[in-house]
C-alpha cells in the first residue's frame, strides 16, 4: 500500500495556478510507486502506469481504478481540470467538437440526410436541409427526395463542412451552410492523424503556387487548384439562394496545370513528411516545408525518409517562436 | 477504395498526361521505400519479410520435405500457398498470387537443384501471407517470394551416406543428413527465382508500384514474370472492377519494356540484401 504523503508542500507554477505533483517511484517492499504529492501536468504515462494514489481526483476519460489506485489505460499525456484527472491519448480517432472544420466522404444516402465519414467513432449525418440547395428551390418534403439527394450528394463524393452538434452518443451533425463549404473539386485527397492537425481559427488556406488547402480537422486533408471561391466575394445571407446556382453540385474538374498538379503533389509530400516526423500540421509550417522542399527537383525524390527528416528539421528550426 | 468523380478524373487525367504526374511525384519506375529483411523464421529453409510504406506486409516462408520418386522422373515439386488476411481462401485475388508464382517457379527451377539421391527428392513448400494490404499484393509477394527463396538453404547428405554421387547404383537406404547447417547448400548459388511485377497501364503510361488511389483510376495492368535475365510470361490484370481486358500490341509491348526494366533493378536491390 503506498501512503500519500500530504507533507509537501504546494508549488506554484509560473502559468497558472496549478498544485503540480509528481511520482516519485522508490519502491517499497510489494513494488508499488510511492506518490510523494505531485503530478507534472502533460506527463506523459503508457498503459497500466500509476497515474495517482489520492482519492481526492476524479477519474476521466484514459483512466481505470482498482482500489483507490488510478492506472492509464492508454498512451498518452495527463490533463487535469480542476478536479478531473484524464489522460489525453497520444493517437486516437478524431473526437467531433462544435464549430470543427472537417472534410467527410458520402457513405450513404438517406431519406432525408446523408452519412458522412469523417474518420470519427460513428459516422456523422448530414441533413437535407443542412445544406444550400441551389436556385433558391425549397426543400423537398415528397417522396422524390432520395433520387433527388442523389443528385446533390452521391456515395464517394467529397464534402467540406462544419460540426453543427454533436449527439449525445458522439456523432456529429453536419452543415453546409456557407460558400465556403460544399463538394470539393479540382484537388486530392489524403489523410493524416488527426491528432497532428493544429487547431486554429480558420482551416482554408491560399498557398503560394496556386494552390489552396483545406485542413481538416479530423486530419482530412484536400489540396486543390486555387480558383477565387464564391464565398470569398462575401455574399451575404439573402443573396445565398440566388448565387448559389448548380455548379455547387458539379462533378466536373476544370483545366488543371502540369505545374499546378506538381505544386499540389509537392505540397502533400510536404505534409506527409510533417506527418513522419510527428509534427503538428499549421498553415506555417506546411509552407515552410513547401520552401525547404524546393531544394529536391523532383517532388517524387520527397518519398525518402531521410528527405523527410531534413525537411522536418528546417521547419522546426524556420517557425521556431 | 471509394473516389468521388472529381477525383478520379483528377488522378486519371494526371497520369494521361505525357510526361504523367504521380500524386507523389515519383517517376513511373520509381519504388517507395521498403523495409525488408530475410532469415526471420528459424524453424524454415528460408524466410523474408517485406513492409512497403503503406502499411502493406508479407511474410514468407519456405520449407523442404523429402519425397520419395520414381527413377527417372522429371516432375518438380512445388507448392505454393498464400494466405491474404481479410479475403477468404480460394478467392480469385489468392488464385492469381499462387497460382502465377507456383508455375513460374516450377517453370524455372532446375531439377537437379532438388536432387538428394537417385530416390529421393526435395519437395519445396512456399507459404505466404499477407498481413495487410492497399495495393494490389501481388509484386509485394513475389518480392518477398524472392527474398525468401535467395535465403533458403537444403541439408547436404552426411558423408559417409550411401548413394551420394553415384548415378547408377539403386541406393537403398534413407538418406542421411548432414547436422551441420552451415555445410547446408543455398538454393539459389546457381540460381535465380522468377521475379513477377505488376504494372499498371493509364493510357500510355506506365507505372511500377502503383498505390491503392492509382490502381483504382488505372484501365488495368500487366503483370510480366522475369527469370533469367528476361521477361519469360505475361498477363493481362484486373486492378479494377472496370479494368479494359484487351491492350494495344504497343501498350502491351511498351508496359513489357518498363516492367524488365524495372524487375531488373528489383532483382539487384533484393540480391543486395543477402551477403553469401
Amino acid at each position: 500500500m503506498s501512503d500519500a504523503d500530504s507533507a509537501e508542500p504546494e508549488q506554484e507554477s509560473d502559468d497558472d495556478d496549478e498544485r503540480i505533483f509528481s511520482l516519485d517511484h522508490t519502491e517499497t517492499g510489494d513494488g508499488d510507486a510511492r506518490v510523494t504529492g505531485v503530478v507534472k501536468s502533460r506527463h506523459i504515462v503508457t498503459p497500466g502506469e500509476l497515474v495517482t494514489a489520492e482519492s481526492m481526483w476524479m477519474r476521466g476519460h484514459g483512466t481505470y481504478s482498482v482500489g483507490v489506485k488510478s492506472y492509464s489505460s492508454v498512451a498518452g499525456t495527463i490533463t487535469r481540470v480542476n478536479k478531473l484527472l484524464s489522460v489525453a491519448p497520444l493517437r486516437g480517432r478524431y473526437d467531433p467538437k462544435i464549430g470543427d472544420h472537417v472534410i467527410g466522404r458520402i457513405i450513404d444516402v438517406g431519406t432525408r440526410s446523408w452519412h458522412v465519414d469523417i474518420g470519427a467513432k460513428q459516422a456523422a449525418v448530414l441533413m437535407l436541409g443542412s445544406v444550400n440547395l441551389p436556385g433558391g428551390v425549397q426543400r423537398r418534403k415528397s417522396e422524390s427526395d432520395e433520387l433527388q439527394m442523389r443528385a446533390f450528394l452521391k456515395e464517394g463524393d467529397l464534402l467540406n463542412a462544419e460540426v453543427q452538434a454533436v449527439f449525445t452518443d458522439g456523432a456529429a451533425s453536419l452543415h453546409t451552410r456557407s460558400l465556403n463549404y460544399g463538394k470539393l473539386r479540382n484537388g486530392y485527397f489524403f489523410t493524416i492523424p488527426s491528432s497532428l492537425v493544429v487547431r486554429s481559427k480558420y482551416h482554408t488556406f491560399d498557398l503560394p503556387g496556386g494552390v489552396d488547402l483545406v485542413l481538416g480537422v479530423n486530419g482530412y486533408i484536400w489540396l486543390r487548384k486555387h480558383t477565387q471561391q464564391l464565398g470569398e466575394q462575401g455574399v451575404s445571407i439573402t443573396r445565398l439562394a440566388e448565387e448559389a446556382g448548380w455548379e455547387i453540385y458539379s462533378d466536373e474538374n476544370e483545366y488543371i496545370s502540369p505545374s499546378i498538379r506538381e505544386n499540389i503533389g509537392r505540397y502533400a509530400n510536404a505534409i506527409k513528411a510533417l506527418q513522419y516526423c510527428e509534427v503538428g500540421v499549421n498553415e506555417a509550417r506546411v509552407i515552410a516545408a513547401y520552401e525547404a522542399s524546393k531544394e529536391y527537383k523532383s517532388p517524387g525524390e520527397m518519398i525518402e525518409n531521410d528527405v523527410k527528416k531534413r525537411i522536418a528539421k528546417h521547419v522546426l528550426l524556420a517557425t521556431k517562436g | 477504395m471509394p473516389l468521388s468523380l472529381t477525383e478520379e478524373s483528377y488522378l486519371n487525367v494526371s497520369l494521361s498526361q505525357r510526361p504523367p504526374c504521380r500524386p507523389d511525384g515519383r517517376n513511373h519506375l520509381q519504388f517507395r521505400p521498403i523495409d525488408a529483411a530475410a532469415g526471420i523464421l528459424p524453424t524454415t529453409n528460408g524466410s523474408a519479410r517485406i513492409r512497403l510504406d503503406d502499411g502493406g506486409e508479407c511474410i514468407v516462408g519456405v520449407k523442404a520435405e523429402v519425397i520419395a520418386v520414381s527413377r527417372g522422373s522429371e516432375v518438380i515439386s512445388v507448392e505454393v500457398d498464400c494466405d491474404i488476411v481479410g479475403l477468404p481462401a480460394n478467392s480469385p485475388l489468392q488464385n492469381l498470387l499462387c497460382a502465377t508464382l507456383e508455375t513460374a517457379i516450377k517453370n524455372s527451377l532446375p531439377l537437379r537443384l532438388l536432387r538428394i539421391t537417385n530416390k529421393y527428392r526435395y519437395k519445396i513448400f512456399v507459404d505466404g501471407i499477407i498481413l495487410d494490404h492497399v495495393s494490389h499484393p501481388l509484386t509485394l509477394f513475389s518480392m518477398t517470394t524472392y527474398l525468401a527463396l535467395l535465403d533458403t538453404r537444403l541439408p547436404r547428405l552426411a558423408p559417409d551416406s550411401a548413394g551420394r554421387d553415384n548415378d547408377d547404383k539403386d541406393d537403398i537406404g534413407i538418406p542421411q543428413f548432414s547436422s551441420d547447417w552451415d555445410d547446408a547448400d543455398r538454393l539459389c548459388q546457381n540460381w535465380s527465382p522468377p521475379l513477377v511485377q505488376l504494372g499498371i497501364i493509364v493510357g500510355k503510361n506506365v507505372f511500377v508500384d502503383a498505390t491503392g488511389e492509382e490502381a483504382e483510376v488505372s484501365d488495368g495492368g500487366l503483370l510480366t514474370v522475369w527469370h533469367d535475365g528476361r521477361v519469360v510470361g505475361l498477363r493481362v490484370v484486373k486492378t479494377r472492377d472496370s479494368s479494359k481486358q484487351v491492350f494495344s500490341v504497343s501498350s502491351i509491348s511498351n508496359a513489357v519494356e518498363v516492367l524488365a526494366n524495372a524487375s531488373r533493378d528489383i532483382e539487384k536491390a533484393l540480391k543486395g540484401i543477402i551477403t553469401y
